[in-house]
């Protein structure tokens, strides 16, 4: 079977969005998104692992009995967290110093489990890769776009760029978070409702001329 | 018998969950060793930070090393000095002490960490640059731009004879108020007062 990658792609990006549409891993988008490069970082560890794991697990996907399916994901995925955490200690400290304790709590991050047990463990080690890297991609920019919002309203600046003296402490706090989330996920669904609304319209209008045009043709051929 | 026993399922289950163990354990082994990043290293980074290229230094005070001479903290009641390194030579009179110092009371408790580099001449005692290292729990830390870290950019020769200290009461001579983080500049302010205290003790201003 020819595999879609179209539409993993999608999946990843906008229909599945794992932040705004799962509502999977919380905890990060919540605490690290107070300024927008925080996010590019928290995103590049995730979809490291996440590509990782995806293609460890795809590969060893016959050999892993089913019983213990949960305890060798994790163990795959807790491996990739500690080499993201020493690659980003030796290669970017001040992203491994920003991320913190966050970095290894990404072995609980729901997403990544998530993705191996219903993707990774069902498909080949080029769609799980691919759906690795998009559904990071997803994720990556969920938390940009947040922490460049929060950045920008609570700090006044954009990636540590100063544009304004103007601030609103509320952004750059707990519930400020919790606010731009729920702002985040409704105008989202609003989006995705509207264009999925459309699609559904246009997808009957076809459907309904296909069959207008198919009577006419059997009409046409009673006549006759 | 034993054929029984190696097909059976748990044997199978324990076997792949042993071999994952070993294998990736044994991967995780290797690259610790080839990315491990040591206390030399770190500090070797945080100068390569402060003065933008390498610089040689003596070491007075790190935490982090296994000298059980100088790995000791100098605590105060408002924060604590972590790592003292002499740079440039001390005998010609003009050279820099680095201090990495936490600074306590920011908000919700938490602490502030600074680098503070200090440069001693003829003329005094004066800091030159301060870069943040490290936070915790200071949510509002956006708030502390540069015009906050460029306000410790003084002459404090006498600052520790004269009693001076940095505040976010504005009426002080070093005063460093920064409005809507007033919390997170007191641990800021905290961190480089532990510099003036510590040198004011040792008798160097």
């Amino acid at each position: 079977m020819k595999t879609n990658y179209k539409k993993i792609a999608v999946d990843g990006v906008v229909k599945n969005n794992p932040t705004l549409k799962l509502v999977l891993g919380t905890c990060p988008t919540l605490a690290l998104t107070t300024a927008a490069m925080n996010g590019i970082y928290m995103g590049i560890a995730v979809t490291f692992v996440l590509i990782c794991s995806n293609v460890l697990i795809s590969l060893l996907r016959k050999i892993i009995p089913n019983q213990v399916r949960i305890p060798a994901f994790v163990l795959i995925i807790a491996t990739f967290v500690t080499i993201v955490r020493l690659l980003l200690d030796k290669l970017l400290p001040d992203a491994y110093a920003v991320l913190g304790l966050y970095l290894p709590l990404i072995v609980v991050n729901c997403i990544i489990l998530a993705r191996a047990e219903s993707f990774a463990s069902k498909n080949g080690i080029l769609p799980s890769a691919a759906d690795g890297l998009f559904m990071g991609v997803g994720f990556t920019l969920a938390l940009t776009l947040m922490g460049a919002v929060r950045e920008i309203l609570g700090s006044g600046a954009v990636f540590g760029i100063k544009l304004w003296s103007f601030q609103v402490g509320f952004f750059a706090s707990s519930a400020g978070a919790f606010f731009t989330y729920a702002v985040f996920i409704a105008v989202f669904s609003l989006v995705s409702g509207v264009l999925s609304d459309r699609k559904k319209k246009r997808a009957f209008a076809e459907k309904s001329a296909i069959g207008i045009t198919c009577q006419v043709e059997q009409q046409s051929t009673e006549v006759e | 018998m034993a054929n029984k026993f190696f097909s059976n399922i748990w044997f199978r289950c324990i076997s792949v969950l042993l071999v994952l163990a070993i294998v990736l354990g044994g991967t995780l082994a290797i690259l610790n060793d080839v990315l491990y990043v040591s206390p030399k290293d770190r500090t070797d980074r945080a100068i390569k930070k402060i003065y933008a290229e390498s610089k040689d230094y003596s070491i007075i005070l790190d935490v982090d090393n296994d000298d059980s001479s100088i790995n000791t903290a100098i605590e105060y009641d408002f924060g604590k000095i972590n790592k003292i390194y002499t740079v440039g030579d001390k005998n010609s009179g003009s050279y820099d002490t680095l201090f990495q110092t936490t600074g306590y009371e920011g908000y919700k408790n938490g602490t502030i960490t600074l680098w503070v580099q200090v440069t001693h001449s003829a003329d005094g005692i004066s800091i030159n640059k301060v870069v943040l290292e490290s936070y915790d729990k200071q949510t509002l830390m956006g708030k502390l731009g540069n015009d906050y870290y460029s306000v410790f950019l003084v002459d404090i020769t006498d600052a520790y004879k004269d009693g001076k200290s940095f505040t976010t009461d504005s009426g002080n001579d070093l005063s460093n108020p920064v409005s809507g983080a007033t919390y997170s500049a007191n641990a800021g302010n905290n961190a480089v007062n532990c510099v003036i205290k510590y040198l004011g003790e040792n008798n160097e201003n």
